[in-house]
């Protein structure tokens, strides 16, 4: 139950953290003065509006792994790796450098020994709030909450015998986001979040996926 | 406004985690559950993927209960004996469960290995009070909840220069340990070690195997702990510590072909050994000069244990009834102390002929039984058959 409380503890920081570094005021786009160029509001921001890129839908295709802790047996720094990918939109919202980035994600394991196998699958949907903490023109660095749903399934299989059970659970944990523009509308994407399982016993969870993002 | 709606959506994002930690939490089942295993399902290495009523548990995400539990350590319990001595350093095996209807579903490897040692061990453990109900092994074996079953063993052996690991076996393993009041423990292992070259089935999810070791624990249990306590020697005209040894392996083949009802199931893992116990085998001059000779290297108890495996398994077939061999058997271990045939002024001395002379007396209760192990006997034992 501590861990539970802590955990709940740690996502109110991390919300109340972002709030903290959300601009005080916010700035809205200056009426155009056809005249004169650009507006005088404009040129009173000091540039800040011209190194930040005008916030904008994308769509992302990313491929990596999902991470599973166990203390029994791990592939890698005690953790066992799915492998699979996601799919999922970056919408700004309220302002410019505060994203909702909603996806789905699909991610495998199969384990096997002699004519023994044990086959996970894990369908995933998402939604990460997170605010860009470094929002310049090529790059951009953004912090929050990752929440996962799943749908997990296990398959054990022994000759042509087969059984599976499936679960729903729900992961919420810090993630984070770096954005490399490439192109004018083409982005290298990179996702990391570390969530936790709080349904049932508490397990950790490691995702880290790449990929390309395309500007709508 | 905008300030309101940002503080909305993150409270709500809040507030939605406290709900899932709140509703989504399960309790943990104590008692009988449903569990999906592999197991036998009639027929030769044949088995399906289905749930089985596991009875004992206490706690189902350590996989711990009445018989014992499942246990897994990183380290070389060999470089390390002080794991086993003490039980520090042995944790849970990290268990996953799905669930299919009211069945809990392994979610990995890891966890149906500990579903599958644990409920192996449950099945030898109610097979023994099936057989005989006066023998309840909760009662008899000291701490029998603390057996510890250890997943994925790792034991390195050997010197220097040969040094290798132990993989694709099984074993029990008794551990006599002494306190610093002088009182002795005796602790109750089970090591599945890790698969390496089996191409079949994994001798941790064989439930046959796995009972094949639980025997060994019944037999030093009803065996070998009384005789112990009651300061038994063992003498030296008859070959009967070869004999003990061959017969405790033959006595444990037997046992895991009544858990699984499959006379070969030591083939499902080892293809090629000469384990089926449905194939008739005999005493041979080369089995009986290895039982009898003082050397170790001429010997190999599972071969002499085979044989004894194969006649319990021929008489059991002919009579139709092989809960009463079991039952037999049962009785036999702990009658080995105090058979005329096999022991004498708190001497044990005796050869394969004894054993079967111990074992005759037993079935004699029931007139056709006795007359069947006598045709048996005398037809594979042997040598050891004469006069009998």
């Amino acid at each position: 139950m501590n861990k539970i409380i802590s955990l709940i503890v740690l996502m109110q920081l991390l919300s109340g953290l972002a709030l903290a570094r959300l601009p005080k005021t916010v700035p809205l786009l200056p009426p155009r003065d056809s005249g004169s160029g650009a507006g005088a509001a404009f040129k009173n921001q000091g540039g800040l509006l011209v190194s930040r890129p005008q916030p904008h839908m994308m769509a992302a295709v990313q491929l990596g792994t999902l991470m599973r802790g166990d203390s029994t047996s791990s592939d890698v720094l005690g953790m066992q790796l799915f492998i699979g990918g996601r799919v999922g939109l970056s919408i700004p919202v309220l302002m410019p450098s505060f994203y909702l980035r909603p996806s789905i994600g699909y991610f495998r394991k199969q384990q096997s020994e002699g004519v023994v196998s044990v086959v996970q699958q894990v369908f995933e949907g998402g939604l990460n709030a997170q605010y860009s903490v470094i929002n310049k023109k090529h790059f951009q660095w953004a912090f929050g909450i990752a929440n996962r749903f799943d749908y997990a399934i296990s398959s054990i299989n022994i000759y042509d015998q087969s059984n599976g059970g499936q679960d729903f659970r729900y992961r919420v944990g810090p993630s984070s986001q770096l954005l490399i523009k490439i192109s004018n509308s083409l982005n290298w994407v990179s996702d990391f979040e570390f969530t936790f399982v709080v349904s049932g016993p508490i397990r950790g969870f490691g995702g880290l996926t790449t990929g390309l993002a395309f500007d709508l | 406004m905008i300030k309101k709606l940002k503080q909305i959506v993150i409270t709500g994002l809040g507030i939605f985690s406290c709900i899932c930690v709140l509703s989504c939490n399960k309790n943990t089942p104590i008692g009988p559950v449903s569990v999906t295993v592999i197991q036998p399902m009639g027929g030769h290495c044949r088995y399906s993927v289905s749930p089985a009523t596991i009875q004992t548990l206490d706690n189902l995400q350590e996989m711990r209960g009445k018989v014992g539990r499942v246990l897994f350590s990183s380290k070389d319990l060999e470089q390390n004996p002080e794991i086993l001595k003490t039980g520090k350093g042995l944790q849970p095996v990290d268990i996953e469960l799905f669930k299919s209807g009211n069945t809990f579903v392994p979610a990995n490897l890891d966890s149906l290995f500990a579903a599958s040692l644990y409920y192996s061990v449950e099945l030898g453990y109610l097979q023994t009070k099936r057989l005989d109900p006066n023998i309840d092994l909760a009662a008899i074996v000291p701490n029998f909840s603390d057996t510890r079953i250890i997943h994925r063993a790792r034991r390195v052996t050997g010197t220097n220069g040969d040094r290798s690991e132990i993989s694709d076996n099984a074993e029990y393993y008794p551990l006599k340990t002494t306190a610093s009041n002088g009182v002795s423990t005796l602790l109750n292992y089970f090591f599945s070690y890790p698969t390496v070259n089996i191409k079949e089935i994994p001798l941790g999810l064989n439930i046959g195997i796995m009972n094949h070791e639980f025997s060994h624990l019944i037999f030093q249990h009803l065996f070998y702990e009384p005789g112990i306590k009651r300061n038994m020697q063992v003498g030296e005209s008859k070959p009967t510590s070869h004999t003990l040894a061959a017969v405790d392996e033959g006595f444990a083949d037997y046992f895991g072909f009544l858990a699984v009802q499959d006379p070969g199931y030591f083939l499902c893992s080892f293809p090629t050994e000469n384990r089926d116990l449905a194939r008739p085998k005999i005493f041979t001059p080369d089995i009986v000069s290895g039982i009898e000779s003082n050397s170790e290297s001429n010997f190999d108890s599972h071969e002499g244990g085979a044989v004894w495996a194969a006649i319990q398994y021929e008489i059991g077939e002919t009579l139709g009834d092989h809960q009463l061999v079991g039952k037999s058997l049962l009785k036999l271990m702990s009658n080995i102390l105090v058979c005329s045939s096999t022991s004498s002024n708190n001497t044990l001395n005796f050869n394969f002929a004894d054993l079967a002379r111990c074992h005759l007396a037993i079935l004699s209760a029931d007139g056709r039984a006795g007359q069947v192990a006598q045709q048996v006997y005398r037809k594979y034992l042997g040598s050891y058959g004469a006069g009998l």
